[in-house]
């Protein structure tokens, strides 16, 4: 797990061009530095088996991670790496101190947060067998595959006569628990296990910083409250050995660094670091399980909506983590290996046709089983509804509209998902009884993602709400009259004006800060 | 209000009572989604195991068919399971299969059950296929040359 978590370091150095604790914060670069591992893990991973070599931990994937992690912890700079500022070096506004305090408050908050849920779930999990279907006829399957047979056998990733489940599944969980089996000598859900609870504390980690940042430490505390107390989120889905809590994971911190991207954007700023974390964290969501690269695909697209100016960059990163991916696509295609929900049979125009009328009864049933979706997730639904007005009153448009967009349309891709895959029209009463048993046994794992976004919306918008914009005198915080003006007439509203200073310090402790990040690649 | 500037109170007032109430309300979910794992986690860590195989809904016997089996046929060699016919499945995504072998028309969850429980050993739909494990089944005649071992009545491993 280690040389996990220091070939992500590595690989977010090489990405962000900088240090991660000097370009994210220690809390944020340890926890993005786990999903970076959990990513490069199965990227690799997956490489090698498309390729033919062995998925185990020797010849191959070891040595490249510790060439990665390596790369991470050499004092020398890698091409591109840019010198980090000396403390005094920055020309630091005193509001900008009271931030950064701010800023480390939350970090501390966050990282107790995660390493108290990961140390809770560890001891509780580590003792727990895979005893649930999907445990054992998807993920753990193909995980003790990978270490025990020691690559993509065809017998089981090819062969569609024996009936093997999901084959076109992604293998990043799956490599990840295999990459353990091989260290432990054994298959070994105990380890296992530890990787869920690592990735769910990396989760509150990196969310909570992220939300500190986003909209003040007080806004963070309550949305990690709502946050970890998602009705099944700890409840039952931390203790099984699927891929759903790693692709929310993957896909929440995905979003919640786009609305980083498009919340704080400065004309100086240097998207890079974070559009990297973006590319990775979109790459471990498409990796992990099939609707990761639907959330992925909407993030992305909402970004590409809303980032006015950094559109290039927003749109390298969607490419970076689908391109990740590719080797695993390209298998899948070769191998024909099609997808249970999207093929030829469910997206035929007779088939939805016949399906389509159960569109209401899908979307009741979504409402019943919503994660959250009681009393207390309609309270939740309009504080976040009231919460967005007063953001957009205080010129924070672009987040809401973010979150607005991928809540609503992972939200109809999933209902899609559901109705195409009925098994025939409602005068079918066999299709009735199996849509209700598979919404009831899968919509509080896949609606995750935007059950959370909604629960976390409230706090999330009535921080902004508060957070005074700075440098702008009316509209969208952090641009000048100018620029809202270049803004409304299509022109890049982040391009640098002359007379703009070099030293302006935005976000503190993150890779808006310093004189330093302006002698990056230039945001597109 | 207009960004730039303080908020007002009243937006003050509103967004205060928004973090309020969603500390209350996490709060108020918070305890009962912890005693909820504890309680699943106990639950769980309690499932009694034969050799490494966790005894779920087959119970011990046919668990301890399963050890038997694994540590008959070695990694790595496919096996052909061999289960009671059952209604072919709606969510069966072959063509066709010979109902009974391989996942085809039987159980599905018990025989992705066993898949797991096999690991390293794929099933395989090869009639010829070295091993073959029936699972609640009486097999026919054996071919010629073949061994038998008989654990319980309709759980039998055959190698040719």
């Amino acid at each position: 797990m280690a040389l996990v978590l220091l070939a992500g370091h590595g690989l977010l150095r090489l990405a962000s061009g900088r240090r991660p604790h000097r370009a994210y914060g220690v809390v944020l670069a340890v926890g993005l530095s786990w999903f970076a591992g959990v990513a490069v893990l199965g990227a690799l991973t997956t490489l090698v088996g498309v390729l033919g070599l062995t998925t185990r931990p020797l010849p191959v994937p070891a040595p490249a991670l510790a060439l990665l992690a390596l790369a991470g912890l050499l004092p020398a700079r890698p091409a591109g790496e840019h010198a980090a500022p000396a403390a005094g070096q920055l020309d630091e506004p005193a509001g900008h101190a009271a931030r950064r305090r701010a800023y480390l408050v939350g970090d501390l908050g966050a990282a107790a947060a995660g390493l108290l849920v990961a140390a809770r779930v560890a001891v509780l999990s580590a003792g727990i067998p895979v005893s649930a279907n999907d445990e054992y006829a998807l993920w753990m399957l193909r995980a003790r595959s990978l270490s025990q047979l020691g690559g993509l056998d065809p017998r089981v990733f090819v062969d569609g006569a024996a009936g093997y489940q999901h084959q076109e599944y992604p293998l990043f969980v799956p490599a990840l628990a295999g990459w353990l089996d091989s260290w432990a000598g054994r298959p070994s859900d105990p380890a296992a296990h530890v990787a869920v609870a690592l990735t769910l504390g990396a989760l509150l980690a990196v969310a909570g910083a992220l939300l500190a940042r986003l909209a003040g430490p007080a806004a963070a505390a309550a949305g990690l409250l709502l946050l970890v107390s998602v009705p099944t989120l700890l409840a039952l889905q931390s203790l099984r050995l699927m891929a759903d809590v790693t692709v929310f994971s993957f896909a929440f911190g995905l979003t919640l660094v786009l609305l980083l991207v498009v919340t704080e954007p400065h004309r100086r700023a240097p998207a890079r670091p974070w559009l990297a974390v973006a590319a990775v964290l979109g790459a471990g969501a498409v990796g992990s399980k099939s609707e990761g690269l639907a959330f992925a695909a909407i993030a992305f697209a909402a970004g590409l909506l809303v980032a006015t100016g950094r559109r290039r960059g927003v749109a390298v990163a969607g490419a970076a983590a689908l391109a990740a991916n590719l080797p695993w696509i390209a298998f899948s295609r070769v191998h024909h290996l099609s997808s249970w929900v999207a093929n030829q049979d469910t997206l035929s125009a007779g088939h939805l046709r016949a399906v389509l009328p159960w569109t209401g009864h899908v979307a009741r049933g979504m409402v019943d089983r919503w994660p959250g979706g009681s009393w207390a997730g309609a309270l939740l639904a309009a504080a976040a509804l009231v919460a967005a007005v007063l953001a957009v009153r205080a010129g924070h448009w672009r987040p809401v509209v973010l979150v607005a967009l991928v809540v609503a349309a992972t939200t109809a891709v999933l209902l899609a998902q559901y109705v195409a895959t009925a098994y025939g029209p409602p005068s079918d009463p066999r299709a009735g009884s199996l849509l209700d048993g598979q919404l009831a046994v899968t919509v509080f794992r896949v609606a995750l993602l935007p059950a959370a976004l909604v629960a976390v919306g409230g706090p999330l918008f009535a921080g902004l709400a508060l957070r005074p914009a700075a440098g702008c005198a009316g509209g969208y915080a952090a641009l000048t009259p100018c620029q809202q003006t270049n803004m409304k007439s299509g022109r890049n509203p982040y391009r640098r004006d002359s007379a703009e200073s070099e030293t302006t310090v935005q976000v503190s402790g993150s890779a808006w800060d310093s004189t330093s990040t302006s002698s990056q690649s230039s945001p597109p | 209000m207009r960004a730039g500037r303080r908020p007002s109170p009243l937006v003050v007032g509103l967004a205060a009572g928004i973090l309020v109430g969603a500390v209350a309300i996490g709060l108020a979910r918070l305890p009962g989604e912890l005693s909820d794992q504890s309680r699943t986690a106990a639950a769980a860590r309690s499932v009694q195991r034969v050799g490494s195989i966790p005894v779920l809904s087959p119970g011990p016997r046919r668990t301890a068919f399963l050890a038997y089996v694994r540590r008959a046929v070695p990694p790595g060699e496919s096996v052909r399971i061999v289960q009671p016919v059952t209604a072919l499945s709606p969510l069966e995504g072959r063509r066709g299969g010979r109902p009974g072998v391989c996942g085809y028309s039987v159980s599905r969850t018990t025989y992705y059950w066993l898949v797991y429980a096999l690991e390293s050993r794929p099933s395989t739909c090869d009639p010829d296929a070295r091993w073959t494990m029936y699972y609640g089944v009486r097999p026919g005649p054996l071919p010629a040359g073949a061994g038998a071992h008989r654990f319980a009545d309709g759980y039998v491993l055959v190698r040719r």
